[in-house]
């Protein structure tokens, strides 16, 4: 693969890398810096991709390894999430004050996980089957599925309002 | 909030939902080309240059050092300048050992848990190394120049000796200096272990959680 053909298949997977870059990170320098990290570390593992599996699974490889593994940003992670940085968040304004309270919470939730938790419900929302999950993750089938439900309870505890008990 | 609920406050939020057909605008925006031939900010690769730049302090310092002996006093310490060689020699193999373990240390196309697994195996390999070799190293290279100076200028060696150890004779001698030399090296083990431990012992601490919490339910 040239890398014209490499840069063109990160365009058109650059969504993928974004989203791990913005489940990561919290602040947009240090998104910057993994969105950088992932396409060198995807240019540099090129050669050992043999397209026996999903384009999509190597890029979750790499970009999740990268982004787990990265010292300096393990450090410097904020673990909360400060109400004003939600509020900058993207909001559909026709959703119901519910709906948005909702998915301000989950928001907030996710980013409560723990990384491995993080990559997990990534790829779930992201509607990846448990076998492409296994295969980005390599966890067994049965037990992501036991993980899939303890994060959900896990999601349910941290999205319950007084209002709704939802 | 059941799965399916999730899945829809998921896709409804827009929180990660990036247009395919949009370029990325602001602080996500960047230019991959010239990205391709940059050096990495990650980890091990600052560890790698960090070893090769000290490689290269070393090759280039005892180099200087071994020449300077070469040519200065007509060949008289010429033995030093063969030991500084031999040191040179030992701190390669020593740095070369480091940068093949930190060479192995990264998997970013394996599976996670695996690239987790891997990394943590070789961070641990490459402490043991770094902590045993320059325990070691040090103690053999001071033994060596001790006993380069012992014979080599034998009068202002014999006196010093003697005087700190007069009247233990030649195994006593033999024998302090050895233990001389041992406690030196323990002691050496204990500060690169006390180094190692301040520099990855989260990181390592960390790891273990992540392979773990991967395991737990299996």
């Amino acid at each position: 693969m040239t890398q014209q053909e490499f840069l063109e298949l990160v365009d058109r997977h650059g969504g993928l890398i974004r989203k791990v870059c913005r489940l990561y990170c919290d602040n947009p320098q240090d998104r910057q810096d993994l969105y950088q990290e992932i396409v060198l570390q995807l240019w540099r593992s090129l050669p050992g991709f043999r397209q026996q599996s999903q384009v999509s699974t190597w890029m979750y490889r790499v970009a999740l390894n990268t982004a787990i593994t990265d010292l300096r940003r393990s450090r410097n992670r904020v673990r909360t999430t400060r109400l004003e940085d939600l509020e900058e968040e993207p909001a559909d304004s026709e959703e119901t004050a519910r709906m948005r309270e909702q998915t301000r919470l989950l928001q907030e939730a996710i980013r409560r996980l723990s990384d491995i938790d993080k990559a997990i419900v990534l790829l779930y929302l992201e509607q990846h089957s448990y076998e492409e999950m296994e295969a980005v993750l390599g966890m067994s089938q049965n037990h992501l599925r036991v993980k899939m439900n303890r994060i959900r309870e896990k999601l349910r505890n941290l999205t319950k309002t007084p209002e709704h008990g939802t | 909030m059941e799965l399916e609920e999730l899945k829809a406050a998921w896709q409804a939020s827009g929180y990660l939902e990036i247009p395919a057909n949009v370029k990325p605008e602001g602080p996500e925006r960047v230019t991959p080309a010239p990205l391709l031939s940059s050096a990495s900010r990650g980890p091990v690769a600052r560890m790698k240059r960090i070893v090769l730049a000290e490689l290269a302090s070393s090759v280039l310092l005892l180099g200087a050092v071994a020449a300077y002996y070469f040519i200065a006093f007509g060949g008289w310490f010429i033995q030093v300048a063969w030991l500084y060689l031999g040191l040179l020699v030992l701190l390669a193999a020593y740095y070369t050992g480091k940068y093949r373990l930190l060479a192995a240390m990264a998997c970013p196309a394996c599976q996670v848990r695996e690239s987790l697994q891997r990394r943590l195996h070789y961070l641990e390999n490459y402490i043991r190394f770094s902590v045993v070799a320059g325990a070691v190293l040090v103690p053999l290279v001071s033994g060596l120049l001790g006993l380069f100076f012992l014979y080599r200028l034998p009068e202002a060696g014999h006196r010093i000796l003697g005087q700190a150890l007069a009247g233990r004779g030649t195994y006593g001698l033999t024998g302090s200096i050895i233990l001389g030399l041992g406690i030196l090296g323990w002691l050496v083990y204990q500060l690169n272990r006390w180094w190692a431990s301040r520099l990855y012992g989260n990181h390592i601490q960390r790891l273990r959680e992540q392979i773990a919490e991967m395991d737990a339910a299996e």
